[in-house]
């Protein structure tokens, strides 16, 4: 099948999904749907004349005096593993923003969480000490429960990987003088309690 | 072992809210673009390459009008109040000034943000909804600032070229035999 013949992506109105025509695309105002009158801008780039279903390459057959790839060792290796430092066949290739790696330290490096590229998800621990530390004074005597468990939140929060975006960390600061200020209290109004209890 | 790899320096393009309680934001990378959807206490990220970006359809909705239509009644009838009273420096009316002034400011701000939309970016694994471009004038923007780095990554051609080529590809495949079992 060649490239002409391969399904390219289709291009539809987003809301009546009627085919819209390319002649109209890229320009900077806006187009109308023939079919359902609604505006809608549309920018097309080069990589839309790529085939939808675009098949991989599975390599090529490695030969007498060539290098083949650590995982395939019938397949002839092309790339060097940035990490592991591995031979490495097209099958086995993966480019991750401009480094090449195996699947090996792909996997190892998605589970460990180093590589930043991978991460599809963060908890914000920084968020949920300081909210532990501040929410709970609307209602105070919970502080007295909700402090020591803030001020652990927030060391614990110093080390653990917090957004990919940019981020400082004055949530943890704030979370740690805001818990250590209600432990101070609770323990100013306990020994001022005692005091007055024993006298 | 997998060496970490330098950080991605982000830059924020734009920011909204999903039924104004999740939060969204849109971020360009040095070869990607990553949308944020967080709830304050956890954040997701979708990450679209500029090398697979196939392209933007940004879909106009009624909700500018709409907002505009109902913060102005609004305004209206406080303004009307206001103007209708003898004294407009009297408690009652400085009441309702002060009362009307978020909608005044919501209404000049919608105003001011232009119209909104529906976003979505074309990808090879379909449509990408962005719900951090809610406005017609920030997908103008991005589009703008966009057209370089995707040439950078995918190849430059011109307008003229590519519109027809894709044309002429969707003409084929439709026109094309089904292949053969």
């Amino acid at each position: 099948m060649t490239v002409g013949e391969c399904p390219l992506f289709p291009l539809l109105c987003s809301s009546c999904r009627t085919p819209l025509p390319a002649a109209l695309c890229n320009s900077d105002e806006p187009i109308l749907c023939r079919h359902c009158s609604k505006q809608l801008q549309v920018e097309l780039f080069p990589a839309i004349l790529k085939p939808l279903h675009e098949g991989g390459s599975v390599g090529l057959q490695v030969t007498e005096g060539e290098a083949s790839c650590f995982y395939h060792p019938d397949k002839q290796a092309i790339k060097i593993c940035s990490s592991c430092g591995r031979f490495i066949c097209s099958l086995c290739e993966i480019d991750l923003a401009g480094r090449c790696l195996c699947p090996v330290c792909l996997e190892q490096g998605r589970q460990n969480e180093q590589l930043s590229e991978l991460v599809t998800k963060r908890t914000l621990h920084d968020s949920i000490a300081l909210n532990t530390a501040l929410l709970p004074l609307l209602i105070w005597p919970v502080t007295l429960i909700t402090a020591p468990i803030a001020l652990y939140l927030a060391l614990t929060a110093w080390r653990k990987p917090t957004s990919i975006l940019p981020r400082t960390r004055i949530r943890i600061v704030f979370a740690l003088l805001f818990s250590v200020l209600q432990i101070i209290a609770w323990a100013a109004l306990g020994v001022f309690l005692f005091q007055k209890w024993s006298s | 072992m997998t060496s970490p790899a330098q950080p991605v320096k982000y830059r924020r393009i734009a920011r909204g809210t999903i039924a104004m309680i999740m939060r969204c934001s849109l971020w360009l990378g040095d070869d990607h673009l990553l949308s944020v959807k967080s709830t304050g206490y956890t954040e997701e990220y979708v990450r679209i390459y500029l090398k697979d970006l196939k392209g933007i359809v940004s879909q106009r909705t009624k909700t500018w009008m709409m907002l505009n239509v109902l913060l102005g009644i609004v305004v209206g009838l406080c303004g009307t109040g206001i103007l209708s009273t003898n004294d407009i420096f009297s408690p009652g009316s400085i009441a309702l000034g002060f009362f009307c002034l978020p909608f005044f400011v919501g209404l000049v701000l919608n105003m001011v943000k232009g119209p909104t939309c529906k976003t979505n970016l074309l990808t090879p694994l379909g449509l990408v909804d962005i719900p951090a471009l809610q406005r017609s004038r920030k997908v103008s923007r991005l589009i703008k600032e966009l057209r370089p780095l995707v040439a950078a990554q995918q190849g430059s051609m011109l307008r003229s070229e590519l519109l027809s080529r894709y044309d002429n590809h969707r003409a084929g495949a439709s026109t094309a035999p089904p292949p053969t079992p």
